[in-house]
């Protein structure tokens, strides 16, 4: 399972940029300088991370060296462990609802930390993909239109939270555990 | 995804407050408090590293999608969602501009394409408070509408493929079926969860 998981997993990109530059050529868009426009907002969107990315690894950083992360994570490494939840990851789980840079940062830290193709490195990324930043879309979406009594809207957001991340846990531990 | 930078985060603020008062008391306490300057400093330089190790992969990604959105594969997408449509919005008029905003954003959500998704769903949820008879109230349709994009199907996670690229992984996209699925087991809750409490709430 996990070979066939592994294989379709990384032959999706290589098709994905035929399959769209096929379609591109099809229905005569001019490939490379729209490839030009996209490229640059790709380089906008990296630096404008970089202040984000500044803070939350600085804090995260120094959670972890003055030896606070390990204070509050070593009690509930035994039950998270029961439930096979990954208890280094569990900033991640907290913060994925609340803050998609945040998160981000979180997960870009679990990289360089653990290595991107260990397993925490992988559960890490699977995690940061499988859901959205409920608290931030609700804000904004609502906020825009000026809704107040939003009813059972961020109870259903945060319980899908729960559950994305939970089958990022099941699938990771299922295919690279 | 990307688009979350900035804005609407006020629990955040605490949080981050809350993280530096408390490690840099703990060290004190802990008689450790070099090891929290070494890391802001280190964290600080390695964020930046990061963050250009990201413009190259970021760059060919958005790159990539900026073809894809101008073949039209967003509206194809949506129009396939198009039946889909009826059953998780019954209260938007068929036909209704909200229909195609709605599907366009859920469209360019799948494909991973935030930065465009964001002002397809700001114009859906404008026409969905037009046919609301309590503006301050949101409607079962707004509640869907959300619930479906907090979540959200995700087939192509490219700022996550980004990042793995730029840590150095040897497989970045491992982790696009697993992502696939997870999206789609979170919006089938998120689905099944907002029917239950829309019945239980007397719409």
């Amino acid at each position: 399972m996990a070979g066939w998981f592994l294989k379709a997993s990384n032959a999706a990109v290589p098709l994905f940029v035929f399959l769209v530059l096929i379609l591109g050529w099809r229905r005569g868009v001019r490939v490379y300088e729209t490839f030009i426009d996209g490229a640059k907002e790709g380089f906008e969107i990296s630096v404008r991370l970089i202040p984000y990315l500044v803070g939350m690894l600085a804090a995260i950083g120094a959670l972890r060296a003055s030896g606070l992360l390990d204070f509050i994570l070593a009690p509930l490494r035994v039950p998270l462990d029961a439930l096979g939840f990954p208890v280094e990851l569990l900033p991640l789980a907290l913060t994925r609802s609340l803050s998609g840079s945040a998160s981000f940062a979180l997960m870009v830290d679990a990289l360089q930390a653990y290595g991107p193709d260990s397993f925490l490195g992988r559960t890490a990324s699977t995690m940061q993909g499988a859901t959205d930043t409920t608290l931030y879309i609700l804000t904004v979406y609502f906020g825009s239109v000026g809704v107040k009594r939003t009813r059972y809207a961020l109870l259903v957001g945060l319980l899908a939270d729960a559950a994305g991340i939970g089958t990022a846990v099941l699938i990771s531990r299922l295919v690279w555990g | 995804m990307i688009e979350s930078v900035g804005g609407g985060e006020i629990v955040l603020d605490r949080i981050w407050l809350l993280f530096f008062l408390s490690s840099v008391g703990f060290s004190l306490l802990a008689g450790r408090p070099e090891a929290v300057t070494f890391a802001l400093l280190k964290a600080s330089e390695e964020a930046v590293q990061l963050a250009f190790g990201l413009i190259g992969t970021m760059a060919f990604w958005l790159g990539l999608m900026r073809i894809a959105e101008e073949a039209g594969l967003v509206r194809s997408l949506a129009r396939a969602l198009t039946p889909a449509f009826r059953f998780l919005f019954p209260s938007v008029p068929q036909g209704d501009p909200a229909e195609g905003a709605i599907l366009l954003n859920i469209a360019a959500n799948i494909l991973g394409l935030g930065n465009a998704a964001t002002p397809l769903g700001l114009k859906a949820i404008r026409r969905l408070q037009e046919l609301n008879p309590y503006p301050e109230e949101a409607t079962p349709a707004m509640c869907t509408f959300l619930a479906i994009n907090t979540c959200c199907v995700t087939l192509v996670p490219s700022t996550i493929i980004a990042a793995r690229t730029a840590a150095g992984s040897v497989e970045p996209a491992v982790i696009v079926i697993p992502t696939f699925l997870a999206t789609l087991v979170a919006t089938m809750v998120a689905v099944v969860a907002d029917r239950i409490f829309r019945c239980r709430w007397g719409a």
